[in-house]
């Protein structure tokens, strides 16, 4: 909701003493810790006189959006948080009364509906209606037109702004019908299967039996609380109008809103229920300003069709109810609490020692239980200034086993060298099926991990000179979903960059299988129950792909184990694992473009000892461009007769952040790196 | 011969060369356990419910009413097929169902943490994914207070992202919640959200079987996401999911 400076600075400026409200800056920091988060602050130009003002865009949450969606009780709510009171502007209908002969008959024909379990309410509790004559729809003048502009809205004549600025004012919308083209009655009817209306904008919208309308005699003036419709629309030549302050239940309108496809100010806060109390402050103040610009214009009586009048609400809560909830170290009693709601215009009266009666205000539709209240003195005392207090010892803490014995297996991945990825649980094929997903790749939830990593193992092969890496080795812990069950799971995969002579899975598996039984989280456990290979083996399911590309022939093998399986067979465990805490590391965001590779194998003399020294003529020459360096072979030439030497072969790895790499400079580090190992002694770059 | 495996020592890093072959932990994991643990010292049990839930876990039984706009405080994925009883089904908006199934399952009084993947029909970007992690917590027992809540709250902070963290509690909203809040912490120049809390409304209690006359309780719900990201700098949540090694490898 767009809240404009200048037009609260109205509700501090009437009344007796003008009260100074603090800068921008205050009021936005006022907001989001007092009650709304302020989304966005704006300075705006506006008018043709160049009106300055400030707009704060703030997020009104629904417990409050059935009063906030208004300037006016905005004004209230910041009043209370600054204590400076805001004045609430009252309405004066006494001058205005009816100079017009007749009511204008209103039926409300649909009254109720049975919703579930609740009583019967209300679709229409609320119809107020008032012909006025002696209007025009002409330009309006600058400071309405300037009131809205502000706030984003388009000017569109006098009468329309009107209703567009009481509703921003008290949060209640109206509407304005040409008198002339209403035929007859005012009907609030529902709508007959198929019959059209045209609305203002010129769409055509197909109704239905289910959807509430504003009707004449003959034909639908309106889709009620959504949008007015064309036939009694206000033009330049209409002279007389039906004001329209009514109140509609939220589910009908939400309903009707999503059904023909509308949302705007109205329907959004009809949706958020607005009180039916309020239909005739928003009739009284429209009454009130077109009385002050047209002043030769004639009023009739108001007709009120008042079906669904709420009862006064009013609660008990207990001064120490407050207290203790909020932990106030230092408490305070029912004085300070009086003059704390009273700051929120909310009426609150000790009726015992211990006890207050809290008379709810009728625009408060939140306020029901003795939580609300802690929330209104709480956030007024400030959440900021609470003395944090601490909870009382506990010491009998139970292990969740499933989630014990999921850690203690990355303890045994995690040391057999895999790296643990997290894919999507929404995937193109499975069990249970998406009925809105966001796209055909994500339409069901996974019935398998293992298919996932086999993708993930092609992925990262492209990827293992710059990992430095001979094989990608990868495991997810998650849960699929197979029928109407879901499952943990747990998958692990290998891929060989190059192929390994007599290379078996399964073996590896087992060898994998044999970490786990000997590894201290399941060694102690695996004797006393059924955990063993055979469980193991029996509980795994061995997938293999061929993933190599471009002819290169590499498969990727995954193991998917059944989680559960295993789980239950082993005894619950006394105290959680832990794993280390990170060493706080900063994350690089990785190159989009290519990489290059390049091998350089060197002679040195002497054992093994000059690894540093071959790497920093390395780094030395690499330039920002070497991505890494990989030392993937050594050995040490020790032949009688000849001196000690040793080779060292690096693998090196060239990329940029900005570019794609060119062969030549490549080739020019290539040839600084090697003329600098050449030129030292004994050196001799193969 | 051939050295052991070795790691890909990236340049100006730390200088190991040859090394032996070692495994990574995904960064979700490491913070998911790194809440856990700190909430485990002050007598915190993990707990764990299904990500697949039904309507009413999800949506009724927290407060959040049929045809009520704080149902669009969450875009649903909704499953094909409804549940055994005829009953609407959906991967899980939040992890906030625990906390019903707890209460169900557990007499008072409780201290509960539970991590688990949760669901939002979002289009992704580098700040949003259509799956996420969250870690609910909740505790009930008698005399439970919003000064209890700000310590255990504040004390989590400063555990995890430091001392000096400054951290702003701030007035919300959350259908289950009464009073809500958020809870910010000052990032560089920014106020940034990392925590939703408030005291467990008495219907929610009473749902879960627990007599709000006699029992008190907070509950609070972390984005272990936007933890991960802030505390190493990452600036697309899709890496998280990618199962890409250039990313997981250097955790």
């Amino acid at each position: 909701m767009l809240i404009s400076q200048n037009w609260l600075k109205k509700y501090f400026t009437d009344g007796a003493e003008p009260r100074t409200l603090p800068d921008a800056k205050t009021i936005e920091n006022t907001f989001t810790m007092g009650i709304f988060e302020v989304e966005g602050v704006e300075k705006v130009i506006t008018g043709t006189e160049n009106v300055a003002d400030t707009v704060f865009d703030i997020k009104v949450l629904p417990d409050r959006a059935h009063y906030c969606y208004s300037h006016r009780y905005v004004a209230q709510e910041l009043g209370a948080l600054l204590n400076i009171p805001a004045t609430l502007p009252v309405y004066d209908t006494a001058k205005i009364a009816s100079q017009i002969d007749g009511s204008l008959v209103v039926n409300v024909n649909v009254v109720e509906e049975k919703v579930g379990e609740e009583k019967n309410r209300f679709v229409c509790p609320r119809y107020m209606a008032r012909r006025v004559e002696g209007v025009e729809a002409t330009a309006s003048p600058l400071w309405l037109k300037t009131a809205l502009e502000a706030l984003g809205q388009r000017s569109i004549n006098v009468l329309v702004d009107l209703t567009n600025y009481i509703m921003l004012e008290t949060g209640q919308p109206l509407h304005a019908f040409d008198a002339d083209k209403v035929e007859g009655d005012i009907n609030v009817r529902y709508a007959k299967d198929g019959e059209i209306i045209v609305l203002l904008d010129g769409t055509e919208v197909a109704l239905s039996s289910d959807i509430l309308v504003i009707a004449d005699s003959k034909d639908a003036l309106a889709i009620a609380g959504v949008k007015g419709g064309k036939k009694a629309e206000v033009t330049a030549e209409t002279k007389k109008i039906i004001i329209e302050s009514a109140n509609f239940d939220s589910v009908s309108v939400r309903k009707t809103s999503q059904k023909v496809g509308i949302k705007n100010e109205s329907s959004k806060r009809y949706e958020n229920k607005v009180t039916p109390e309020r239909t005739q402050l928003a009739m009284n103040a429209i009454s009130e300003f077109i009385a002050t610009i047209f002043p030769s214009a004639k009023f009739g009586n108001v007709t009120d069709v008042y079906l669904g009048k709420p009862e006064a609400k009013q609660f008990d809560v207990s001064v120490k109810f407050i207290n203790d909830v909020i932990g106030l170290k230092e408490r305070i009693g029912a004085d300070k609490i009086i003059d704390i709601l009273l700051r929120c215009d909310i009426k609150a009266e000790a009726t015992s020692d211990d006890n207050l009666t809290i008379h709810v205000p009728e625009y408060r539709l939140d306020l029901e239980i003795g939580y609300d209240i802690v929330d209104e003195v709480g956030r007024i005392l400030n959440y900021m200034n609470l003395v944090p207090v601490e909870l009382p010892k506990e010491d009998n803490r139970p292990v969740l086993k499933n989630f014990y014995y999921m850690n203690a297996l990355r303890k045994v991945f995690q040391g057999a060298g895999f790296s643990e990825v997290y894919t999507h649980s929404l995937k193109e094929n499975g069990d249970v099926e998406i009925l809105n997903p966001l796209n055909i790749e994500r339409g069901f939830m996974r019935n398998t991990i293992g298919e996932g990593l086999i993708k993930n193992l092609e992925h990262n092969l492209r990827y293992v000179d710059l990992l430095g890496l001979d094989a990608v080795k990868i495991y997810e812990v998650g849960t699929i979903f197979g029928g109407k069950v879901e499952r943990p799971s747990l998958a692990f995969g290998i891929a060989n960059a190059k192929k390994v002579k007599g290379y078996n899975f399964e073996a590896e598996a087992e060898k994998i299988f044999n970490q786990i039984l000997s590894s201290e989280y399941f060694a102690g456990t695996a004797s006393g129950t059924s955990l063993d290979l055979n469980l193991l083996k029996s509980s795994a399911k061995f997938t293999e792909s061929n993933i190599g590309t471009g002819g290169v022939n590499v498969v990727g093998n995954v193991c998917e184990i059944e989680l559960q399986k295993i789980i239950d067979v082993l005894p619950d465990p006394k105290s959680d694992i832990y794993f280390e805490t990170p060493k706080l590391i900063k994350y690089k965001k990785y190159s989009q473009y290519p990489f290059m590779v390049r091998d350089i194998s060197v002679f040195v003399p002497g054992e093994a000892t000059e690894v540093e020294a071959v790497k920093s003529i390395i780094t030395k020459h690499g330039t920002n461009l070497l991505n890494s360096v990989r030392l993937f072979d050594v050995y040490t030439k020790n032949k009688e007769g000849e001196p000690v030497k040793t080779s060292y072969a690096l693998r090196l790895v060239f990329q940029s952040n900005e570019r794609t790499l060119t062969d030549d400079e490549v080739i020019q580090i290539m040839q600084n790196i090697t003329a600098e190992m050449n030129g030292m002694e004994g050196w001799e770059v193969r | 011969m051939t050295d052991e495996n070795t790691k890909g020592d990236s340049v100006g890093g730390d200088s190991r060369l040859i090394g032996a072959e070692i495994g990574h932990l995904h960064p979700m994991t490491q913070t998911v356990n790194e809440i856990v643990k700190i909430f485990s010292e002050i007598g915190f049990q993990v707990a764990e419910g299904p990500e697949i839930e039904t309507e009413f876990n999800n949506f009724d039984a927290l407060n959040v009413p049929k045809d009520h706009t704080s149902r669009d405080m969450q875009d649903t994925f909704w499953l094909k097929d409804a549940g055994p009883e005829g009953e609407r089904m959906l991967p899980r908006t939040h992890t906030s169902p625990v906390q019903i199934r707890f209460m169900q399952s557990h007499k008072p009084p409780f201290r509960i943490i539970a991590p688990g993947k949760v669901y939002r029909n979002e289009s992704t970007d580098a700040t949003h994914e259509a799956e996420f992690f969250q870690v609910e917590g909740m505790y009930i027992d008698k005399n439970v207070s919003l000064a209890n809540l700000k310590f255990v709250l504040e004390s989590f902070i400063k555990k995890y992202f430091g001392e000096e963290t400054e951290m702003r509690f701030r007035p919300s909203y959350f259908p289950f919640v009464e009073p809500g809040f958020e809870i910010d912490i000052r990032w560089k120049d920014r106020w940034l959200e990392v925590c939703g809390a408030g005291l467990v409304r008495p219907e929610v209690m009473r749902t879960g079987g627990i007599d709000p006359e006699e029992w008190q309780g907070f509950a609070f719900g972390i984005g272990p996401d936007r933890m991960v990201m802030l505390k190493y700098g990452i600036d697309d949540i899709r890496n998280m999911y990618s199962g890409d090694l250039r990313f997981v490898n250097q955790f």
